[in-house]
């Protein structure tokens, strides 16, 4: 992948010189050509993608700032800085090279009941303290991939890896890595003239050590818990001592996709994708014994269609997705035998969630100035379940989301205004939690969650673009800010400076 | 769509453990109490309020209370797991007169007892406390 | 004539006889003595006599005419009955007699049995036997001496017992006809304070919290209480620490050790200096040891004034760490400690403690070598053994027979065994709620008290309070 970038790099100019830089970013950023390289496109089928050969670099902070954040478990404020390039090669006709470098180094603030990393990959197995804090990160991620095709047949292969580092500096202190390695395969045959099949496989590998260390000789203020979902916790392993403080994840993952697409943008898609990731998490002081293991199910389907003409272009695409966690817990013996042994495993933990929704996008006007409309509107169930003691928590809602925005072209500057308008509405949150089996402060912190989750919200947000080519190159720059307004008064602010230049 | 899914899962085979996962997570437990003399127990009483009474999960923390035991026995359904069981209770004899039991065979995190079948049988082995 | 007549009339009137008689001849009082009463009816002068040594009592003793007679008998207390003759006689020989008879006291229905225990040091015993009785009592053993015999009691002097085991005497009290009424069996042991009457009331082992420091004041104590009815002596009572762990490392080693039921392996022995009675507790009352007997409140509002406790561990200065002795405070005496420098509590109260008493003849020279524990302990860490042989550690195993009260502490997340046997302390107790937990200064682990007396049910889990405020707060 590295490779791949480095070729790209030495490789300047767009493939094609009869389109400006200015020009080909107003294509690029076409909310059009968005809907349509969006989804679908394989390690091989990337290939057939609109865009042309380019290296985009750039600079960002991203900030957001939530007073009632759904997740806590990722903070209530982050900042962070990114560093981007990204490279697409049209080596020739036939084959191409893309690759990705990025940096991200910051801060999240206000994490409570999380001491691990990449909440969202090993929910509800995190392990936490109730004292929480401020946690800084620093991630890498490099990939990069090569696609060809000969008479029908088209493949490709494509390489990811991502290194994540979280820290914190004060009692409680968690320092975890991450490594998350993924390698895809694919390949297509061209069924029509203008239609082609492709299918993809990938298989992930996920790790992640988890450390929790006091370094106050005196002592901590904070018990490490082992959470094990809505508010439970492995009580055998609850505690200060570094025996139970230390643990690691390891996963396994495979992804199959199917997709149906055209050769260029306007067209018929379609798509079926089923992912899995299973993780088990061990306990390196135990003798690795497993303790916990999380079983995660990813299917999608998508269609759409895409007309592009230049005068009124379209997309209009309706998409379904489903998740289903099950979470598997060990019991494990007393120990007697001078190491810890797995008797038994039960599925104690299930969650799903189901998406439904419905997209549509249209642009229309002229070459120096083009009005854009993009308008989804989705609905979401979450339903979580953990069988003994019984708990539960689910939560409906429809978000329904209007963007319009206005692109102008004046000789070598591009200026794009978006203005979005949202609503969120949640159609209540229920929850069932014994409180006689729950830590008080967990009690609390799962009321709070159900009374946010039935809260609406509306959303209102702006973006800025403003790029200027510099020779065979552009400079950009991009602001975006997106607030979103609870309706029991909380809010968030989310935005994103970034500066770049495309070459 | 659902019914997919759902084989789709079935179809995973990507399980990096080879435990298989139990169904049924209950356990019932019937437990005989003895006492060395070979007395019969009309009744006997657990305090739940003691913290050293303890029928409590290993992993889970879980603590159970104590049903009376009658005629030197009770039953009672747990989540099957490893248990540590202790406890001071007190008995009636048939003739009325009241005694206090110990029992500790196992207190201990390192001697605690696995109830992974359906049912179980457990012996109690009581001691009389002066 | 007439004169004649009347001479005659007056001189031929014959003289009244004599007369002497009394209305009852016998009497029977019981042994609770009382009183009778008779009447004498005569026309003489009389006289009354007694040959009763003193025990019955007449209202008069002469008399002239008829007379009502009181007798008044005293208490009896002798198994066989007396009587005495009361005489009443006339100057002209007319002689009365009265037989008194008084019963012995009933003996008791059941022969009266007891068993008196008695501290090693011996002394005066009172012992309470059926009253009512003159009796007589008699000692099966050279070092139990019957002093007196009355009254209802029976004094007995005790020899100090300078053996290494209890021993058993017998006082046999008997009527004078030598009935016995009451048996008491006098059991003598070896030592001063037995189980349960000196407790562990309190250990005080994380120290005062420091304001803006991470630290905590060294104010550590341990609090001892006379749990009994009478006077126990805290002399030689020793202090000791356990060898075993109970808890897991840090890292989640852990220690499996050779079977020990019959006793406790210790690795610190403390033992307070004494002749025998030269340090008594009252009941009810406590004693004080303090790691360090001094003024810690002058320098932290917090913390506890120890300058004033009963018994100090005092280290020496003759190491790179110099303990700080206060003048005031009987040191405790060294058997063996394990630290190089000073001893403390464990501050997060990873640690048993027991109080055993070693038997007179038992010198710390002695124990430490003759009683060493041998055999292997094995460490566990993931999936590594590590077996070690104890006999190159610093471990003696007391026996259990010493041992007069004990407690584990631990900690829920480490703990996994009890270092003290099930018979010494079936439970465990605790203060803060996991491993390095700060909200743990500043308190202690305290034994519960009901009706007045501090339970014991050799369950610390049950007998104490964790995370208690400490007493010297109070």
């Amino acid at each position: 992948m590295i490779a791949a970038l480095l070729i790209s790099m030495l490789v300047s100019g767009p493939v094609s010189d009869t389109l400006s830089f200015a020009e080909m970013s107003a294509v690029r950023l076409s909310p059009v050509t968005a809907f349509a390289t969006g989804s679908g496109y394989s390690a091989a089928a990337w290939l057939f993608s609109p865009l042309d050969t380019y290296t985009s670099a750039s600079a960002s902070w991203v900030r957001r700032g939530e007073e009632s954040p759904l997740l806590q478990e990722e903070g209530r404020q982050s900042s962070e800085g990114v560093i981007d390039i990204h490279s697409l090669v049209r080596l020739n006709e036939a084959s191409a090279v893309r690759g990705n470098v990025q940096y991200r180094n910051g801060m999240k603030k206000g994490v409570m009941w999380n001491s691990s990393s990449d909440y969202d990959i090993v929910r509800p197995y995190a392990v936490a303290d109730s004292v929480g804090g401020d946690v800084k990160r620093e991630q890498y991620a490099f990939s990069g991939g090569y696609a060809s095709r000969r008479d029908r047949l088209h493949y490709g292969f494509e390489g990811s890896y991502r290194a994540l580092h979280e820290y914190r500096m004060v009692d409680p202190r968690p320092r975890n890595i991450v490594s998350d390695l993924t390698v895809r395969v694919s390949v297509g045959y061209r069924f029509t003239h203008r239609y082609l099949l492709d299918f993809s496989t990938a298989y992930r590998r996920y790790s992640q050590s988890q450390n929790l260390s006091f370094y106050n000789q005196k002592g901590s203020n904070s018990s490490v818990f082992h959470l094990t979902g809505l508010g439970n916790h492995f009580g055998r392993f609850e505690g200060g001592t570094s025996a139970y403080t230390s643990t690691r994840y390891a996963g396994n993952g495979l992804e199959l996709s199917l997709n149906l697409l055209p050769d260029s943008v306007g067209g018929w898609r379609a798509g079926l994708t089923y992912s899995l990731l299973d993780i088990v998490h061990h306990l390196p002081n135990q003798n690795e014994v497993p303790y916990t293991e999380l079983y995660t199910r990813n299917a999608r389907a998508e269609v759409s269609f895409v007309s592009k003409n230049g005068g009124f272009d379209y997309a209009a695409g309706l998409q379904a997705g489903y998740e289903s966690r099950k979470g598997v817990e060990s019991i494990i013996d007393n120990g007697s035998a001078g190491r810890f042994l797995e008797l038994m495993r039960f599925s104690m933990y299930s969650s799903d969630m189901f998406s439904a929704g419905v997209h549509g996008t249209g642009e229309w006007g002229r070459e120096d100035g083009r009005w854009s409309i993009d308008a989804t509107a989705d609905f979401l169930q979450i339903d979580s379940r953990y069988q003994y003691p019984l708990r539960k928590l689910d939560t409906r809602g429809l978000d329904i989301d209007i963007k319009t925005g206005y692109t102008v072209l004046t000789g070598n500057n591009l200026i794009k205004a978006v203005i979005e308008a949202g609503r969120y509405k949640s159609f209540g949150a229920g929850m069932t939690i014994p409180p006689e089996y729950t830590l008080d402060k967990l009690l609390a912190f799962y009321t709070d969650r159900r009374i946010r989750m039935a809260c609406s919200s509306w959303v209102g947000g702006l973006s800025l673009r403003w790029e200027r080519e510099i020779g065979n190159s552009s400079l950009f720059a991009l602001t975006d800010a997106r607030y979103v307004l609870l309706d029991g008064g909380a809010d968030a602010l989310y935005t994103t400076v970034t500066i770049g230049f495309i070459f | 769509m659902r019914r997919f899914l759902t084989l789709m899962a079935a179809l995973s085979v990507m399980c990096s453990c080879t435990t298989p996962v139990e169904e049924n997570i209950f356990c019932t437990v019937t437990m005989h109490a003895s006492l060395p003399d070979g007395r019969q127990i009309v009744s006997m009483t657990i305090d739940p309020s003691l913290p050293g009474n303890m029928f409590r999960n290993l992993n889970t923390g879980i603590d159970y209370t104590f049903p009376v035991f009658v005629n030197n026995t009770c039953t009672m359904q747990v989540q099957k797991g490893v248990y540590m069981i202790a406890f001071d209770g007190q008995v009636m004899f048939q003739d009325g007169n009241l005694a206090n039991v110990r029992f500790t065979a196992w207190k201990n995190p390192i001697n605690a007892v696995s109830l992974l079948k359906d049912n179980e049988t457990l012996e109690i082995e009581l001691k009389l406390m002066k | 004539m007439i004169a004649v007549a009347a001479a005659l009339l007056v001189g031929c009137n014959p003289e009244e006889a004599p007369s002497l008689t009394v209305d009852k001849t016998s009497f029977n009082f019981n042994s609770g003595g009382g009183t009778e009463g008779f009447h004498i009816s005569s026309n003489t002068s009389w006289t009354i006599s007694s040959d009763a040594s003193g025990w019955l009592e007449l209202s008069q003793n002469s008399g002239e005419g008829g007379a009502t007679v009181t007798l008044k008998a005293q208490a009896f207390t002798e198994a066989i009955a007396r009587s005495a003759t009361v005489t009443i006689t006339s100057p002209s020989g007319l002689i009365q007699t009265i037989a008194v008879v008084q019963a012995p006291p009933a003996p008791p229905a059941h022969k009266d049995e007891q068993a008196v225990a008695v501290i090693a040091a011996g002394g005066e015993q009172t012992i309470a036997v059926p009253s009512g009785y003159t009796i007589k009592a008699t000692s099966d053993q050279d070092w139990l001496k019957v002093t007196s015999a009355q009254n209802g009691e029976v004094k007995v002097t005790v020899n100090p017992n300078t053996s290494d085991e209890y021993r058993n005497g017998k006082i046999t009290v008997v009527l004078t006809d030598g009935t016995v009424i009451s048996e008491i069996t006098v059991k003598q042991s070896w030592r001063n304070v037995e189980p349960g009457e000196l407790l562990i009331e309190e250990v005080y082992f994380t120290g005062s919290p420091i304001e803006g420091s991470v630290n905590s004041s060294d104010d550590q104590y341990i609090k001892l209480t006379n749990n009994s009815d009478h006077i126990v002596y805290a002399d030689r009572v020793m202090f000791v620490m356990n060898y075993m762990t109970g808890t897991k490392t840090s890292v989640g080693a852990y220690y499996e050790y050779p079977k020990l039921e019959d006793g406790i392996a210790v690795s610190d022995m403390y033992v307070i200096p004494g002749n025998g009675q030269e340090h008594p507790i009252e009941p009810g009352k406590s004693i004080v040891l303090a790691i360090h007997a001094q003024n810690f409140k002058a320098e932290n509002d917090k913390a506890f004034d120890l300058s004033k406790a009963d018994f100090e561990f005092f280290d020496g200065t003759d190491h790179s760490f110099p303990d700080t002795d206060n003048p005031d405070v009987t040191n405790l005496e060294i058997w063996f400690k394990s630290s190089m420098t000073i001893t403390q509590l464990h501050g997060r109260g990873l640690e048993s403690y027991a109080i055993v008493t070693p038997p007179a003849s038992e010198t710390a020279d002695a124990l430490l070598a003759n009683r060493h524990w041998s055999g292997t302990r094995i460490m566990y860490f993931n999936e590594y053994v590590f077996k070690q042989d104890i006999s190159r550690h610093d471990v003696w195993v007391i026996p259990g027979e010493w041992v007069i009260d004990a407690v584990n502490c631990s900690l829920a997340d480490l703990f996994y065994f009890n270092p003290w046997a099930d018979a010494f302390d079936s439970g465990w107790t605790f203060c803060g709620e996991f491993d390095g937990d700060t909200s743990r200064f500043g308190k202690s682990v305290r034994r519960r008290s009901e009706g007045g007396k501090l339970l014991d049910t050799n369950n610390s889990t049950n007998d104490f309070i964790p995370n208690a405020t400490p007493s010297l707060a109070d």
